[in-house]
């Protein structure tokens, strides 16, 4: 893991540190050119009464972070029954379009309004994670790591952004000791073929290569689920998941 | 280094002094303790033997902090096998073998860690060997549970992350205040309250921090700065560590944003409200 602070406003400081060595023993994926790749389209149903989005319970010190009540992300069902903040990805894939890393268009965490936003973040391995923070107050960016380095680093109010680069593909459970109804999550991703649900429940892989799959989604409070899919040469191949209450 | 009985010996001495017995100690292991294959790994360690005699007793058999003589502590002793060493010189929260070192030679006051001074330089350092590779067969157990079944990470990996997540990086440099450096408690004060008061309290009493846990989920206290209980030490050098690298397994974070001259005002802030100049 890198790491590069920056400090905006009273002082400026610039560090970059080498974490740890390099995996010499890692699956690989290798980028190709991928010519008439087709799509998975996925979407993940709920099924059952549609769970209430409950607001967190909220105290203490910085109050006009939290001023505004605070809904729970770690189950958001819409009112036509679809999931959001569910990770899809494709498994066992060597091989594939190479990732789109745009370095002037970092991948951003923010901490705003005492909120991670967004509550999942994917980002590729080895490409720096910029983690925000816009409310000017004290957060502390406390990573529970397994595979890569744990965190935990101070952000007072005038350091603006911390950027973390992460070696091995995990998901890792961000939070904040000093808000800790603040929950968040990083996906590192060690392909491309990675996706969030949104409000419409739905994900999008492009430029597959032509082949069979295994495709896996994974929900913070329902765990995984598999589903295999064909993948043919310009079209698209659609896959459905449902959710239900325990 | 071929095994005696020397080990079992101490234990049923310290059973027998304490009132429990072998069958109970081995009802103490934890039920999500060491696998099989790690304790055997263990076994074959030069430093077994110093463990099995100088730190069983409050650490436990295999290091799980539930030895014989834990129930009569005050402060539960170190889990290796699970949680984070918390006094560390270096930023990635992995202390070094004289951090190690450190703690064994010296003990840990106000906590129940006691002095080892009959320990030899050589003792010193197996005994710190071992205890470290106790928590990566730790890592390494806590990693194979996560990611098993998952195809998409190998055994190898796993092997060798176990040993990257327990290597120091260099340890931070700790250079006393540069000449013209003026304490000044007015600075420290502003400092402490943009960077220290949220979870140790405007007043320092570590009472701002609503019911917080450690990384295991334990409930755990934020230190009451005006009690002058600095388990880390009391040193100026040593409070410099704690607010740079952070207490790692804890809430409190690695103050990376400051500058040295900005954590010495912390420091002496920091021991103003202990009452210490």
């Amino acid at each position: 893991m890198k790491e590069t602070t920056h400090l905006v406003g009273v002082v400026t400081i610039v560090a970059s540190v080498c974490l740890s060595t390099r995996p010499a023993i890692a699956a690989k994926y290798e980028a190709i050119d991928v010519k008439d790749g087709g799509t998975i389209t996925g979407i993940v149903r709920w099924e059952g009464e549609i769970p209430k989005r409950h607001r967190l319970k909220v105290s203490g010190a910085d109050e006009p972070c939290h001023a505004k009540p605070i809904p729970n992300d770690n189950l958001v069902v819409s009112k036509d029954a679809k999931v959001r903040w569910v990770v899809a990805h494709i498994k066992k894939i060597d091989h594939g379009k190479p990732f789109d890393i745009d370095p002037d268009k970092p991948i951003t965490l923010d901490q705003k309004g005492c909120r991670f936003r967004p509550h999942i973040v994917v980002v590729p391995k080895d490409q720096p994670l910029r983690i925000l923070n816009s409310d000017g107050v004290l957060h502390n960016v406390h990573l529970h790591a397994k595979k890569n380095e744990p965190f935990n680093r101070s952000m007072p109010g005038r350091m603006k952004q911390l950027d973390v680069t992460f070696d091995y593909s995990e998901r890792i459970r961000v939070g904040c000791d000093v808000h800790k109804w603040m929950s968040g999550w990083i996906v590192v991703a060690k392909h491309p073929y990675y996706a969030v649900t949104g409000k419409d429940g739905a994900f999008r892989l492009e430029g597959v290569p032509a082949g069979n799959y295994t495709v896996e989604i994974w929900h913070e409070k329902f765990g995984k689920q598999q589903a295999e899919v064909t993948v043919t040469p310009g079209a698209e191949a659609s896959v459905e998941f449902v959710l239900k209450q325990k | 280094m071929k095994r005696g009985y020397g080990p079992l010996l101490v234990f049923a001495a310290i059973g027998l002094a304490t009132g429990i017995t072998l069958s109970q100690i081995a009802c103490r292991t934890p039920a999500s303790g060491p696998s099989t294959a790690a304790m055997n790994t263990l076994a074959t360690h030069e430093g077994y033997e110093l463990f099995a005699a100088h730190c069983a007793p409050c650490h436990g058999a295999t290091g799980g902090g539930r030895g014989p003589a834990a129930i009569a502590l005050s402060v539960a002793p170190r889990d290796f096998w699970h949680e984070r060493f918390r006094y560390v010189s270096t930023l990635n929260g992995v202390p070094t073998e004289e951090d190690l070192i450190q703690s064994i030679r010296y003990g840990r006051r106000f906590g129940e860690m006691p002095a080892n001074p009959q320990l030899t330089d050589t003792e010193l350092r197996t005994l710190a060997r071992y205890i470290r590779e106790i928590q990566r067969l730790g890592w390494l157990d806590v990693l194979r549970e996560e990611f098993a079944g998952d195809e998409d990470t190998s055994p190898d990996e796993l092997e060798e992350i176990s040993h990257i997540r327990v290597r120091p990086r260099e340890p931070i440099h700790v250079a006393r205040p540069e000449r013209g450096f003026r304490r000044d408690l007015d600075t420290g004060r502003e400092l402490y309250a943009a960077n220290c008061a949220s979870c140790h309290g405007l007043t320092g009493r570590g009472d701002a921090l609503d019911k917080p846990l450690d990384e295991q989920g334990k409930p755990i206290s934020v230190r009451n700065l005006t009690s002058g209980e600095f388990r880390g030490g009391a040193k100026v050098e040593e409070i410099f560590k704690r607010i740079r690298c952070g207490v790692p397994g804890t809430p409190m974070s690695a103050a990376v944003a400051l500058t040295d001259e900005e954590v010495w005002q912390l420091v002496y802030y920091v021991r103003y409200l202990a009452g210490r100049t």
